[in-house]
C-alpha cells in the first residue's frame, strides 16, 4: 500500500476551522521527491551494528565501514505507509489523555532548558530536580498543556542515570503524559519497567503509553547511537518515539528554507524507516525544531519567522504523510 | 522558555497558556450558521438598542468570546489604580499561587517500590 492511500479519519471534534497553507500540493511533492533522491543517493550516517542489521533486513544498502545507509524509495514510502496516523498519549489519571494526529491541534510546554529564573528571587541559576518537579506541577495545572514535556535537564541527578531521575520526578509531579529523552536502549527498558509499574503492567502500558521518547538526529544526515537505540527499543515496547530534527538553515542545513526542509525531512524519514523496520506499526511522530541560523548573531532563534514557517511546512508534510506532528514554538 | 530554549521561566508558562487559549479561539474560526449570526436578535434589537441583555448574547458568549486570566483588558487608568503590574509580574504571581496550592495524586506503593529498585540498580 502506498502512503498516499493511508486511511484517514479527520472529521472529529476539535479540527480547526482555520486552515493555513504555505506549501502547495506541488511543493509537498517537490520536497518529498527531493528527499527520496537524497536518501537514495547520499543516505544517512547511522550509528550502531543493531541498527545496521535492522535496516539491511528492510532492504537498505548499508556500508558498515562508513556507517552510511542508503534508503531505496520503496522502503521509505512503505515505512510512511505502515506508521500509524494517530497515537494515544495517555495520562496516568485517564483524565488528560491526548489523541495526537490528524488535523487536531494540541499544545505542550517547551523543553528542554538547563537554567531557570528562580520563581522567588528572580535570580538566573542552574536548574535542579526540584525545579523540574515544580515545572511539571505548574504545567499539570495549565489547561492548555495537553501533555508535559520535561522542561529542564537539571543538575543534581547522576549523569549516567539522568533519564531515570527525570521520569521519577516528572511522574510524581504531573498526571499528564510525559515526553522525554532516554540515555540508551537499556535505559528505555528501565523507563518501561517504571512506567509499567504505574500503568499496572506491561500490557496496560502498551495500550496506554504514559510516556513517549524524544530523539534528535544530528544534522546534517546523521542518527547517533542514543537516537537509533531510542527508536528501536521504543518501537519494540510500543513507546511512541518523536524523531525531531533540529537543523539550522545555513549551518547544519542549506540556507534556503526549502533546502533545509529536504535535509530535515530526510533525517526524520530515516528515523521513521528504522522504527517501522524494527516493528511495523510502531508509533512514531514527525518532529521539528528546525529553524534558521542567524549569520550575524551566530544563534538559532526559535522566535524567528523562519521557525514558524518551517513548522507550518512541516505540519503540511506530516499531513501529506498522515503522521502525527510535533513542532516547536518560540 | 527564554534564550532559545535554554532558560525556563515559571511566569512565562502562565503567559504561554494564555496565548494558547487565544490561539485556540482563532483556530475555531468564524461560524456562519443562522443561529450563530443571530438574525433574530438583530431584527429584534433593530437600531439604537443594544445586545448586552439579549438571550443570544448569553447563549453564545462562552463559545464566541475569548477569555483572559492574566492579561488585563482594563483601560490604563483603571489598570494603574490596581497597581499597574505588567503581564509577567501578574503571571509569575499566578504561577506562585498554583505552586503553593496545586497537588498531584501520589504514586502507588507498588510503583514507588519499583522506582526505588530501578534507581538502586542504576546506582
Amino acid at each position: 500500500m502506498s502512503f498516499r492511500d493511508k486511511p484517514r479519519s479527520d472529521d472529529e471534534v476539535g479540527v480547526p476551522k482555520l486552515r493555513f497553507e504555505l506549501l502547495s500540493q506541488e511543493g509537498r511533492e517537490a520536497v518529498h521527491q527531493a528527499t527520496l533522491e537524497v536518501l537514495a543517493e547520499v543516505g544517512v550516517k547511522v550509528a550502531g551494528d543493531e541498527a545496521h542489521e535492522v535496516l539491511a533486513q528492510a532492504g537498505c544498502a548499508v556500508d558498515t565501514a562508513t556507517s552510511m545507509v542508503r534508503f531505496p524509495s520503496r522502503v521509505v514510502e512503505d515505512a510512511v505507509a505502515s506508521a500509524p496516523g494517530k497515537i494515544l498519549l495517555a495520562s496516568r489519571d485517564g483524565e488528560h489523555d491526548y489523541l495526537m494526529g490528524g488535523r487536531v491541534v494540541g499544545y505542550t510546554n517547551f523543553g528542554e532548558g538547563t537554567k531557570v529564573v528562580d520563581p522567588e528571587s528572580g535570580e538566573l541559576r542552574d536548574s535542579t530536580l526540584e525545579d523540574l518537579a515544580q515545572s511539571a506541577r505548574l504545567c499539570d495545572a495549565m489547561e492548555m498543556t495537553n501533555t508535559y514535556e520535561r522542561a529542564l535537564t537539571p543538575g543534581g541527578a547522576p549523569e549516567h542515570a539522568h533519564d531515570i531521575y527525570v521520569l521519577d520526578t516528572c511522574m510524581r509531579n504531573t498526571t499528564k503524559h510525559i515526553h522525554m529523552g532516554a540515555n540508551s536502549g537499556a535505559h528505555v527498558e528501565l523507563l518501561v519497567e517504571m512506567a509499567a509499574a504505574v500503568a499496572g503492567g506491561r500490557n496496560q502500558l502498551r495500550e496506554r503509553p504514559l510516556f513517549s521518547l524524544n530523539t534528535c538526529p544530528t544534522s546534517p544526515l546523521q542518527l547517533h547511537t542514543a537516537s537509533t537505540e531510542s527508536i528501536m527499543y521504543g518501537a519494540r515496547n510500543q513507546v511512541p518515539v518523536n524523531v525531531l530534527s533540529m537543523a539550522m538553515a545555513g549551518a547544519s542545513g542549506p540556507i534556503s528554507l526549502s533546502g533545509s526542509l529536504v535535509t530535515h525531512n530526510a533525517e526524520v524519514l530515516a528515523g521513521i524507516v528504522l522504527s517501522q523496520a524494527t516493528r511495523p506499526g510502531a508509533p512514531v511522530m514527525y518532529g521539528s525544531s528546525t529553524t534558521t541560523f542567524d549569520m550575524t548573531y551566530a544563534t538559532a532563534p526559535v522566535g524567528a519567522p523562519e521557525l514558524a514557517m518551517i513548522s507550518a511546512a512541516v505540519a503540511e508534510m506530516s499531513d501529506f504523510y498522515y503522521l502525527p506532528c510535533w513542532v516547536a514554538g518560540g | 522558555m527564554l534564550e532559545l530554549g535554554l532558560t525556563f521561566d515559571f511566569g512565562q508558562v502562565v503567559m504561554d497558556n494564555e496565548f494558547a487559549l487565544m490561539n485556540r479561539r482563532v483556530l475555531e474560526g468564524i461560524l456562519f450558521d443562522r443561529e450563530t449570526m443571530g438574525l433574530d436578535v438583530i431584527k429584534e434589537v433593530g437600531s439604537e438598542g443594544h445586545f448586552m441583555r439579549a438571550k443570544h448574547t448569553r447563549a453564545f458568549v462562552a463559545r464566541e468570546q475569548s477569555k483572559v486570566k492574566v492579561i488585563d483588558r482594563r483601560m490604563r487608568s483603571s489598570w494603574e489604580k490596581r497597581g499597574g503590574d505588567d503581564l509577567h509580574t501578574r503571571s509569575l504571581a499566578r504561577a506562585r499561587e498554583i505552586l503553593a496550592a496545586h497537588q498531584v495524586a501520589p504514586l502507588s506503593a507498588e510503583a514507588e517500590a519499583v522506582f526505588a529498585d530501578v534507581k538502586r540498580r542504576v546506582g
